[in-house]
């Protein structure tokens, strides 16, 4: 069963935008797609590879 | 420089403590436009300034900021890059610098700063980093919007003048190199793997 969440205008019409230009047949196909590549990558990240986040978080890098 | 450049963004990358702070010195020097918000100040480790801005921290939560960098410098570290819009143009000087100097000097600036780091070997912890420096690589070779020039850093503290050149030529060919040259300082290579 399909779920609904909230995202700001402004950063809609922006996925509108992106969706239109990577020609993806909607919007909702497009948030779908990389919502699924986004969550697959964390997904996969190993212990040492999020480590290795840590090393760049602790030196100001990342947040 | 605006002009020489167009909408191009230009990006100095790397893995932290591999000289992309003295690539940004060099680059506001030889007159282009540093994308920066002087919230990270000058310290030991980095005596001349750091050349941030916050908001590439963010990135990966948000990268619509990245419009206003055209025409400009803004330092992304190597990890952040994917989180570029795809949809500009890109020059990217990359800086290389020996594994070991890279985690030698991560961990002083750890200590200085009192922070945690990896809880790895540096064994380990660099070899992830070397394998995240060729997931770049490649990820970089697969679009062309994406220039990249590699700069190696002991080649440039020993011998800057024909790396500011090509680095001059690889941007357009209007900064000033003589500018740019006198920002390398030799006295601040202190990480230095034995043989180096």
């Amino acid at each position: 069963m399909a779920k609904k969440i909230k995202v700001e205008k402004d950063l809609y019409e922006r996925m509108v935008t992106a969706a239109e230009k990577a020609g993806y047949t909607s919007v909702d196909e497009f948030i779908v797609h990389v919502l699924d590549r986004k969550a697959a990558k964390l997904e996969n990240l190993s212990t040492d590879e999020k480590e290795a986040e840590q090393q760049l978080r602790g030196l100001g890098y990342l947040e | 420089m605006a002009d020489a450049m167009g909408n191009t963004i230009t990006v100095v990358s790397g893995l932290p403590r591999s000289g992309t702070s003295l690539m940004m010195q060099m680059l506001d020097a030889g007159g282009m436009d540093a994308m920066t918000d002087g919230h990270r100040t000058a310290d030991d480790d980095n005596p001349r300034g750091y050349y941030e801005l916050e908001n590439v921290k963010r990135l990966r939560a948000d990268n619509s900021w990245v419009a206003d960098a055209q025409g400009k410098v803004i330092k992304v570290i190597h990890l952040l890059l994917r989180e570029l819009p795809e949809n500009y143009e890109y020059r990217v000087v990359f800086m290389r610098r020996y594994i070991e100097e890279v985690l030698s000097s991560q961990m002083k600036m750890l200590e200085r700063q009192g922070t945690k780091g990896a809880d790895l070997t540096a064994e380990k912890l660099g070899a992830i980093f070397q394998k995240q420096l060729q997931d770049v690589d490649a990820w970089l070779a697969d679009r062309p919007q994406f220039k990249v020039f590699d700069v190696k850093y002991h080649e440039l503290i020993a011998d800057p003048q024909p790396i500011a050149e090509a680095v001059n030529t690889f941007l357009g060919g209007e900064l000033n190199t003589q500018a740019m040259v006198e920002k390398v300082d030799p006295a601040l290579y202190r990480q230095r793997k034995s043989g180096s």
